[in-house]
């Protein structure tokens, strides 16, 4: 009685393995696609006006007699937003997760978390509605036109700060948990132990958090096409109108034709390549690099 | 090689069939031997104890027989390995049938987190056995030969992990004789059970002398000594764990031949 | 002194934290709340969007949501289980998959928006409809699908592995009856945290589902998702403001629902786990 019967059928193993297997590819493959997509939707433009004229043109004029592709301003206004916001952000972001794990107590902690986690959640629009309405007038009182490159700043580091402390938080903590009684056992002050062992220990994950934090404020789109003021000229003081590259997309998408359609595309291209050169330095620089 | 030649495999009655057999088996994890070199061969339904101390290899032994070690990344099995003088390691061997021939306890009881009447019903039905009431005799002679059916009878479709720790060790023991293996692995079964789920566990084995083949890996020599009629010593030499002696238990014990089990029996090593 | 500063600093950073936090949730709920109200949550806009509710929105919301999740779901859950099941033996291929989803992950939503519009709308012919958007939106919530299911997996205990190898129980049985029953918590949080990074979604849509208002009467039919419509009435639509700031409410209101969801099925997961 010891025959082990109809062993069950490996071939459903064999074909779990394949289907699977399958869908990993198509998986790997997805974000492939889309380069290679965006790429040949901008070839047009690269290869028509050259890549250099996306910078030496003499403005972004794409429907002018002769079009003009410069995206230099855009570029500018993009990086320059985010740098803004990084500043901001990122210190208080420190902070804050600081705050969580060191200062607060367990009661307030869990609130902060539980107030940052819904942030988190917030969709950007909502944001740009909220820099819209109530930032923008409050700006434009003090130094008009208010939209500008200063509001972009601010919205995006409101954006991003719940990216910033959550993934701080989880750097920290992370490494708290293993130091902790050894700093205590060595009688450090807690300032002491903070910037002596813990920050330093939890360095990888702190860059982690500062590029993951960069890469999303670099692809904002809604809310800076809601409260920078969308004007294609290189901004020459944080109180000036600016137009980030992602907003000069969804702004023109909609008409665009040709070359400029394909222009578009090459904005996006300089995104991607942008954001992928962002996540080479974060592995480059050993960072913990934690997405969602 | 002849294995008759080799010291390891001295024994001293005649062997009636041959269940296992390893030569020049090393294992690697990540290109580093962990266990290098094992010969020995274990006659059928025997019950061989494995011991020496941690590190040795002894673990990582057993999961060559039934290629656990297929799941551990990085793991490289070379030699030979014979069951029944059918090749184990062979790619094209089939695995299901492998790993159905030969049940595994571990050190840690790993119950399924299923009810305790599915943790047997599931592996029975996926050997193929359709007829619910064989499934539910087979899986009342386990529970019986382990001891545990007048403990769970009134409770059989609670949670499995609701069982205390030796009851989950023998539930174990059960789901794997229920499946009739001809080899039983047995990974420190004992180590994490108080003195009467022990003694439970090596009455159980005394019971099985002719019917499984049972290895079984325990830091405990006397139980060593009550279970076995055969032991290995595995010991580490140059870093990695090597077989050092084996023979029939009386005789090992009582006069070891090389010197680390001499100390190691007497409680002087390990 | 260094301590002090610390503290300082730390108490100051979180005390800005709370004060935007309450600043922009107080906004959305002062100027949203008197626009809110049942009958705004089942009738179709009217005016472009001043007048009337967002019954046809949120419509067109679930429809693209359930085709996101619907293509993502299958796919990010059968990558996961690749991934963690099958991979190992064939670790280049599994490096160059886990490489890609992180790529995919940090990819700007305009530009799966440019992708979407591109390749769905205009090169598949699909035009702008909720299958456009939602197949953009399925894109991009597939790393994160990939991501918590995988953790999951990962962190069902080895032993349970081993003792279903150890019993020759097939692959399939492992995952189907083992497996999967364990890491479900994981795999509905992944779900849910899917849906709510699509729920949020604005950029990726204005050129894959669009901008029609009406009721959709099918896949096929361009359609607008909630936060599109919040878009358009904060900047389309002089006096939309009121009722773009009911719709941030509701869906600010949705995604707080999600949030709570998920972490009551974390938490639940983490029990059982350990
Ligand atoms: N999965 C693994 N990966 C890497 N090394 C391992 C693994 N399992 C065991 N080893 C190493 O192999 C050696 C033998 O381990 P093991 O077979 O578990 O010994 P024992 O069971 O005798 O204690 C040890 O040095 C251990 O560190
Ligand atoms: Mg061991």
């Amino acid at each position: 009685m010891s025959t082990p019967g109809r062993s069950s059928p490996p071939d459903g193993d064999a074909a779990l393995r394949a289907v699977t297997g399958l869908a990993a590819r198509l998986s790997g493959t997805v974000v492939v696609g889309i380069a290679l997509f965006v790429l040949w939707q901008a070839w047009p433009a690269l290869q028509a006006v050259g890549p250099l004229r996306f910078v030496t043109d003499a403005g972004w004029h794409p429907l002018a007699q002769p079009a003009q592709f410069n995206l230099l301003p855009m570029l500018v206004a993009s990086v320059a937003v985010t740098l803004g916001a990084m500043l901001l952000a990122g210190p208080l972001g420190l902070f804050t997760a600081i705050f969580m794990t060191d200062y607060a107590p367990p009661a307030l902690a869990r609130l902060l978390r539980g107030v940052v986690e819904l942030l988190a959640g917030v969709p950007s629009v909502v944001y740009g509605l909220w820099g819209l309405v109530t930032l923008v007038p409050l700006l434009a009182a003090w130094q008009p036109p208010g939209a500008s490159l200063l509001a972009g700043i601010l919205v995006l580091a409101l954006m991003i700060l719940p990216t910033m402390v959550l993934a701080s938080h989880a750097a920290i903590a992370g490494v708290a948990a293993e130091h902790r009684l050894t700093v205590a056992a060595l009688g450090f002050s807690c300032a002491g132990s903070l910037w002596g062992v813990l920050l330093p220990a939890a360095r990888a994950g702190l860059c982690g958090a500062l590029l993951l934090s960069t890469t999303r404020a670099l692809g904002e789109t809604m809310a800076m096409l809601m409260v920078t003021g969308n004007v294609a000229r290189m901004p020459d003081s944080l109180f000036a109108p600016a137009r980030t590259l992602t907003a000069n997309i969804a702004l023109e998408l909609a008409y665009a034709m040709d070359r400029h359609r394909a222009a578009l595309f090459v904005g996006g291209l300089l995104l991607t390549a942008l954001v992928l050169a962002l996540v080479r330095l974060a592995r480059g620089l050993g960072c913990a690099w934690r997405h969602a | 090689m002849s294995i008759h030649s080799l010291p390891t495999t001295t024994c001293a009655e005649p062997v009636p069939q041959t269940a296992l057999q390893a030569l020049d088996l090393t294992v690697r994890y990540r290109g580093r031997a962990a266990l290098r070199g094992v010969n020995l061969t274990v006659a059928d339904g025997s019950v061989t104890a494995l011991i020496g101390p941690s590190g040795c290899g002894k673990t990582s032994f057993l999961n060559c027989i039934n290629r656990m070690t297929d799941l551990i990344a990085g793991c490289e099995v070379s030699g030979t390995l014979s069951l029944f003088g059918e090749d184990v390691l062979t790619d094209g061997s089939n695995l299901l049938a492998l790993r159905r021939r030969v049940g595994m306890i571990f050190q840690r009881a790993n119950p399924f987190p299923l009810s305790i009447r599915r943790n047997l019903d599931l592996p029975l039905r996926e050997y193929g056995i359709r007829s619910a009431s064989e499934r539910a005799g087979r899986l009342e002679q386990a529970l019986r030969d382990v001891g545990l059916w007048r403990e769970v009878i009134d409770r059989l479709d609670d949670p499995a992990l609701a069982l205390s720790g030796g009851q989950r060790q023998r539930l174990c023991i059960a789901r794997a004789i229920a499946l009739e293996p001809q080899v039983l692995l047995m990974d420190e079964p004992c180590s994490g059970l108080d003195p009467h789920a022990t003694a439970a566990i090596e009455d159980l084995i005394h019971g099985w002398h002719g019917r499984y083949t049972v290895l079984i890996v325990t830091h405990n020599l006397a139980q060593a000594r009550r279970v076995s009629d055969h032991t290995a010593v595995f010991w580490l030499q140059d870093g990695a764990g090597t077989l050092v002696e084996h023979g029939p238990t009386g005789a090992l014990f009582a006069a070891p031949r090389h010197p680390v089990t001499a100390d190691y029996v007497a409680g002087r090593a390990g | 002194m260094r301590d002090r500063l610390s503290a300082v600093a730390a108490w100051g950073a979180a005390g800005m934290v709370l004060a935007a936090f309450a600043w922009l949730i107080g906004d959305v709920l002062w100027r949203g709340l008197p626009g809110l109200s049942w009958q705004f949550l089942v009738s179709a806009p009217a005016d472009a969007g001043r007048a009337g509710g967002i019954a046809s929105i949120l419509l067109a919301t679930v429809w693209i949501l359930a085709i996101a999740i619907g293509t993502a779901l299958p796919l990010g859950l059968a990558t996961a289980v690749w991934l963690a099941e099958f991979g190992h033996r064939q670790p280049r291929l599994q490096g160059h998959v886990n490489h890609a989803l992180d790529v995919l992950a940090g990819v700007p939503s305009i530009v799966f928006g440019l992708f979407g519009n591109a390749f769905f709308a205009v090169t598949l012919g699909l035009g702008f409809s909720i299958l456009s958007g939602g197949l953009t939106l399925a894109c991009m919530a597939l790393p994160i699908l990939v991501r918590v299911t995988g953790a999951g997996l990962q962190a069902v205990p080895a032993e349970l592995r081993q003792g279903a190898a150890a019993c020759g129980l097939t692959q399939w049985t492992t995952l189907s009856r083992l497996l999967l029953p364990a890491a479900l918590p994981a795999l509905l949080a992944g779900t849910l945290l899917g849906i709510g990074r699509a729920l949020a979604e604005t950029a990726a849509l204005i050129f894959t589902s669009g901008y029609v208002d009406r009721y959709p009467g099918s896949v096929f039919d361009s359609a607008r998702a909630l936060s599109v419509h919040i878009y358009d009435l904060a900047m389309n639509v002089p006096g939309g403001e009121r009722n773009g700031y009911a719709s941030a409410l509701v869906l600010v209101a949705l995604i707080l629902c999600i949030n709570l969801a998920t972490h009551a099925l974390a938490r639940g997961w983490q029990r059982s786990m350990s």
